[in-house]
């Protein structure tokens, strides 16, 4: 499969503090990655800069061999996706509209984006949004929120999907839609995913391969259970996590603080 | 709103055709009212010797009042209404709150300070014009130095809301020109003092330049339509809007400049009209809905045609006495604003 999204020797600062020191990353399509570490390991800040929205504090990230700082803004947004991990809306609009405004990079500066509506009434459709669709979206609930958002980067139609903590807010069976629609797009469309999570074990069920982020420096990146270890995941978290096998199926558990139980 | 009650309905995105019937509607509107202005006011001619003089060329005491004072008057209420309502719809988006407007980053503090240092100064008309530009642009340059992170950077976007900031430093600067501004009403002598409350409160009568704010107001729309659909995605934050292809920094850099400037042309016009740069986006924005490409000219068309009905109550209500415009403003500005934020709830 074709390469989609390089970095050679990132290295991510946030003020004195060494996030990551240096991550070698190759992402090519039909792959689905999942960005994984403690509170303040720098997912959100690896995943914008991944997306380009953040400069590199060393090194460089690439999109199609070409370095995301010589892409123009509007010719990058039709190839990556990103979705922050909060959106605020400030003002009313409708679900249709929010879904609609992620055709931006792709209408040219006269057109005014009415005949353009096929690929914001599919992505409605896949997150079953379509009954939503005149709401305001100020109005719904966090989960609809976001759903709405997730919706938006499947319309805006892109290579590389960068979704910092998708998953948050949402219910089981939307979860289980979104993670499905995400590995499915990866697979069908040639596309790459790379979204942060902090539940392990839907990590290791829905992701091919992943980036283990300790929040000191060291980023470990590889395939899913070449990375995700009792080790890798103790060491990162500072926090015994133990692997085991349930029915042929892998689940991590971390351990108890303490030894005494409610 | 939340949960629970039936979802408010609110209209999608204008397509081109709808968003063109709504501005010449309003256009014609605003022609119309603009016309029946010109023929009402004090009580030195009748409307209908209004109408014949509007089309007559020979010289007569009505033709000199309908063309030298009433006409010019008309067209600067206009433009003035119009920029503010624009510079109003554009902080909005700015500084991403509903209640922000052009007065809330401290410009009209500044040109007060500057018209009214001017006027203490026993200087003619065209320098306590000049003194209100000067000092509407010095504020909003110190707000945007003092503010340039906010506005500039690329690396804090999207870290922290900070458009606080920026509400924040145009309040205190507002407060601060207000302190002045009060220091100079009790030291300036009493014969200026009626000028000084008249300006404050908003003025058109003499106005000097009155085509200037009308072209003015052309010419931004010119810029600022087709920025349009990137300020409907800064709206949604400047993460979703850099991750779609805007430049969040040049765009919010271009609004701010923009609007600072309408302010000034404004403020220098006709003195401190508040309340337009309010109610007018607000009002359309439930109408409208949300889509700055239509919102944008709508408010300034209607922006204009309400300071043009002010100004025409102010003149001829108490006729020959002229009220201060920004008063009878905002007598209609705060009824119309809290019966909005009533019924939203």
């Amino acid at each position: 499969m074709k390469t989609l999204l390089t970095t050679q020797e990132l290295h991510l600062r946030m003020q004195e503090r060494v996030l990551v020191h240096s991550l070698d990353l190759n992402v090519r399509a039909g792959e689905v990655w999942a960005v994984i570490g403690p509170n303040g390991a720098g997912k959100s800040t690896l995943l914008r800069t991944l997306a380009g929205l953040r400069d590199v504090d060393g090194g460089e990230v690439s999109l199609d061999g070409k370095p995301l700082s010589r892409y123009f803004p509007k010719t990058l947004a039709r190839r990556r996706g990103f979705l922050p991990q909060a959106v605020t809306d400030a003002f009313s609009l409708t679900v249709w509209d929010a879904v609609a405004s992620a055709r931006y990079p792709h209408l040219s500066f006269w057109h005014w984006g009415d005949e353009d509506d096929e690929p914001t009434r599919e992505a409605l459709a896949t997150f079953e949004l379509d009954a939503l669709a005149d709401r305001d979206i100020t109005t719904l609930s966090g989960g609809e929120r976001q759903r709405v958002n997730i919706a938006a980067i499947f319309a805006q139609d892109v290579d590389v999907l960068l979704l910092d903590e998708p998953l948050s807010s949402l219910d089981l069976h939307q979860q289980m839609r979104v993670l499905q629609e995400l590995e499915r797009t990866a697979v069908r469309d040639e596309r790459a995913v790379i979204y942060s999570v902090h539940d392990i074990n839907l990590a290791i069920r829905h992701a091919t391969h992943a980036i283990l982020l300790d929040g000191n420096g060291t980023a470990l990146a590889g395939p899913m259970l070449d990375v995700v270890t009792g080790d890798n995941l103790s060491a990162a978290f500072r926090h015994p996590i133990h692997g085991v096998d349930i029915d042929g199926e892998r689940f991590f558990r971390a351990g108890r603080l303490t030894n005494s139980k409610p | 709103m939340r949960h629970g009650d039936t979802p408010r309905r609110i209209p999608r995105n204008a397509t081109f055709a709808s968003a063109q019937r709504l501005w010449i509607v309003m256009l014609v509107v605003a022609g119309v009212v603009g016309a029946a202005c010109l023929l009402c006011g004090g009580g030195e001619i009748r409307a209908t010797e209004a109408w014949t003089a509007l089309w007559t060329d020979t010289e007569t005491p009505a033709r000199t009042i309908v063309h030298e004072l009433r006409l010019p008057r008309t067209v600067a209420a206009f433009g003035v209404g119009g920029l503010l309502a624009m510079a109003g719809c554009l902080m909005q988006v700015l500084v991403r709150n509903p209640l922000a407007d052009p007065y809330t980053l401290g410009l009209s503090g500044g040109a007060a300070v500057g018209a009214l240092g001017a006027m203490l100064a026993g200087l003619g008309s065209v320098f306590v014009a000049m003194g209100a530009g000067i000092g509407a642009l010095i504020t909003c340059i110190a707000v945007f130095m003092l503010a340039h992170r906010d506005l500039l950077s690329r690396q804090t976007s999207g870290q922290r809301d900070d458009t606080t900031d920026l509400i924040l430093i145009g309040v205190v600067l507002a407060a601060g020109s207000g302190a002045i501004v009060s220091m100079m009403l009790v030291l300036a002598p009493d014969r200026d003092l009626r000028g000084m409350l008249f300006w404050m409160m908003g003025d058109l009568s003499g106005v000097a330049w009155w085509g200037v704010p009308a072209i003015c107001l052309l010419a931004c729309l010119f810029v600022v339509v087709p920025l349009g659909r990137q300020l409907n995605l800064l709206t949604r934050g400047e993460d979703s809007a850099s991750a779609l292809g805007v430049k969040p920094g040049a765009v919010k850099a271009a609004i701010f400049a923009l609007s600072s400037i309408a302010t000034a042309i404004a403020v220098t016009t006709a003195g401190t009209i508040g309340f337009v740069g309010l109610v007018v986006p607000h009002a359309l924005r439930r109408l409208v809905g949300n889509d700055q490409r239509v919102l944008i000219p709508a408010s300034a068309i209607g922006g204009g045609t309400l300071v043009v009905v002010a100004d025409t109550l102010s003149r001829s209500i108490v006729a020959p006495i002229q009220l201060p415009v920004g008063a009878v403003m905002a007598i209609i500005g705060v009824p119309a604003f809290l019966m909005l934020l009533v019924r939203r709830r």
